[in-house]
């Protein structure tokens, strides 16, 4: 098993160097990739580079490989978003968190892809063709954060940031039996982050181990003046919480069931029981059915995008707004119109009156129980070519989280197991701010079951 | 919620509003889309919101202002021009707007 503290003491001991570590992983993508498409963008060149002239191994990242979905503005390294419109736009700047990344010593190494502008939850709206699930190259990965999820799965490398509006980071997650941790809106910084929605966007890692998310968690989080919406509120050590070993009462709603494929309730079950062993006591709660978070999500995720697309005149950058493709001009025009005179009252402002009567409901949920838990999704990795079959799929497919990234809240993605072949995922969420608690309880069910041991036959162990 | 009459012509004015233009087959596909997509999220006429105040952002920060200073990311102008399609003498260079059609 690697993880990122594993790796650094390797390089430590001398025991391995990055440069070769890099140069096989290069290797193994370059052979996947075809198939996979999980990357639109290599960074090989450089992070040899990089690799190579690595001595000192003091930061907390260094030589540390990593995967980066194309949403974020990486500094002279192309970024798409996946989006034909953005072909050759090459970032004359970092995003916050790549900064961050940076700073801390890991080595890009390529841009992961995803749906077009992050609209979807296949990654097949993507101009470059979907990316394929690594347990079964039939399938789709999930999305928006398809490719990222997708070469975590395969271990190429293990290690990926993602971004997540309403299940971007923990639906591909579940789907590609990853570890997803999206956190509490305004933790992390969206400077750089091309906007999707943007009173949701979040960017997160996608990991192999629960321990990797909280280092890059704790090293992602924090104010930054560059976006007004980020948190002064300081951060936790969220590596302490991985030992923290707290029991708790967690929530369960029977509403979270409605529709779930039977085999993941099977599987959600022995979770249950498991966390249960560990401790835990289970409560019953109640929450708002998540069939109005599709609809509610529809509604602000097609406003705010109808108003961030705007920003696309083919003037300072990209490629005329002729190049978007159908899915983001479907999703700008019913944003217009529920953003338009006449039908405003209608459809925006009441989503976001129930906005308020989903995190009412959350605060009253949190009274009763510590953190929630839930299946991730409604069904497991679908046929490539689904998600053409509804204008509404990513928010189908999501409907068990967009709840609460509605209401800001952090949660995260687990492997609970496969269900004829395919990854199965548990989710656990929590008030604001309730991180630690998340990877405490996420910790606890890794140590207890291994789930890191699932693999999808193609893996490659860095 | 309000009923809604979509036709090509509704969907003509929101693509204006968008500038997106759209091909005959895309305007007559999204006036048959629009509807069906807006009779599925109409169960949020079900969930009671008198008296409800809107939620806009989750943060709960109020008016956050930055002081005046020099941004230390501040691009330089090779930067900046960078990715434009066509400049001319350190500006951005367009085509004449149009306010017909």
């Amino acid at each position: 098993m690697t993880t990122i503290n594993r790796l650094r003491q390797s390089y430590r001991t001398k025991k391995r160097h990055p440069a070769e570590l890099i140069s096989g992983l290069f290797k193994q993508i370059k052979k996947l990739n075809p198939q996979l498409n999980a990357y639109l963008t290599l960074n090989e060149e450089l992070a040899l580079k990089q690799a190579n002239e690595l001595k000192n191994f003091d930061l907390p990242l260094a030589g540390i490989p990593i995967a980066i979905k194309d949403n974020f503005c990486t500094k002279d390294l192309r970024t798409t978003a996946s989006a034909k419109l953005l072909d050759d736009f090459v970032p004359p700047y970092d995003a916050t968190v790549i900064k961050k990344l940076k700073d801390n010593g890991a080595i890009i190494i390529g841009k992961t892809n995803m749906d077009a502008w992050a609209h979807g939850s296949s990654t097949e709206t993507s101009d470059y063709g979907p990316t394929t699930n690594p347990y079964d190259l039939n399938r789709l990965p999930g999305g928006s954060s398809g490719g990222s999820a997708a070469a975590v799965a395969s271990g190429l490398p293990p290690f990926a940031l993602g971004s997540e509006t309403a299940g971007s980071i923990r639906q591909p997650a579940a789907w590609c039996g990853v570890v997803g941790l999206k956190p509490t809106y305004g933790r992390v910084s969206r400077y750089g982050l091309i906007a999707m929605g943007s009173s949701l966007d979040c960017p997160g890692p996608l990991t192999r181990h629960v321990e990797d998310a909280a280092l890059l968690l704790g090293l992602l989080a924090g104010y930054d003046k560059y976006d007004a919406t980020s948190t002064k509120e300081p951060v936790d050590n969220y590596l302490k919480a991985l030992k923290a070993k707290r029991k708790f009462t967690l929530g369960i709603s029977d509403d979270y069931f409605e529709g779930v494929d039977s085999k993941i309730i099977n599987e959600f079950m022995k979770a249950k029981r498991i966390l249960e062993k560990l401790g835990h006591n289970f409560k019953k709660i109640k929450l708002i059915n998540p069939k109005y978070s599709i609809s509610l999500y529809t509604i602000l995720q097609r406003a705010e995008v109808s108003s961030n697309l705007c920003r696309y005149d083919g003037v300072r950058f990209g490629k005329p707004r002729s190049s978007f493709s159908q899915q983001a001009k479907r999703r700008m025009m019913l944003g217009a119109f529920t953003l338009s005179v006449g039908y405003y009252d209608a459809y925006y402002l009441k989503a976001q009156k129930i906005r308020t009567l989903i995190i009412n409901n959350f605060k009253e949920a949190f009274k009763q129980v510590d953190l929630i838990v839930a299946p991730t999704t409604p069904v497991t990795a679908l046929k490539l070519g689904e998600s053409e079959t509804n204008p509404m799929f990513g928010e189908v497919m999501d409907q068990l989280i967009e709840a609460s990234s509605i209401a800001g809240l952090p949660g995260i993605n687990l492997p609970i197991g496969l269900q004829q072949g395919l990854p199965v995922g548990l989710q656990i969420f929590g008030p604001h701010l309730s991180e630690t608690e998340i990877i405490d309880l996420a910790k606890q069910y890794e140590d207890e079951t291994a789930f890191y041991q699932i693999k999808p036959s193609d893996f490659y162990e860095i | 919620m309000s009923k809604f009459k979509f036709g090509l012509r509704q969907v003509k004015q929101l693509a204006l509003l968008m500038n997106l233009d759209l091909t005959s087959q895309e305007l007559s596909q999204f006036a048959k889309e629009m509807p069906q997509t807006l009779s599925a999220i109409a169960n949020l006429n079900e969930l009671d919101t008198q008296n409800i105040m809107p939620t806009y952002q989750t943060t709960g920060i109020v008016n956050r202002f930055q002081d005046e200073q020099i941004n230390e990311r501040n691009l330089d102008k090779k930067a900046i021009f960078k990715n434009a399609a066509r400049t001319h003498h350190d500006y951005f260079q367009i085509k004449g707007l149009k306010y017909s059609k």
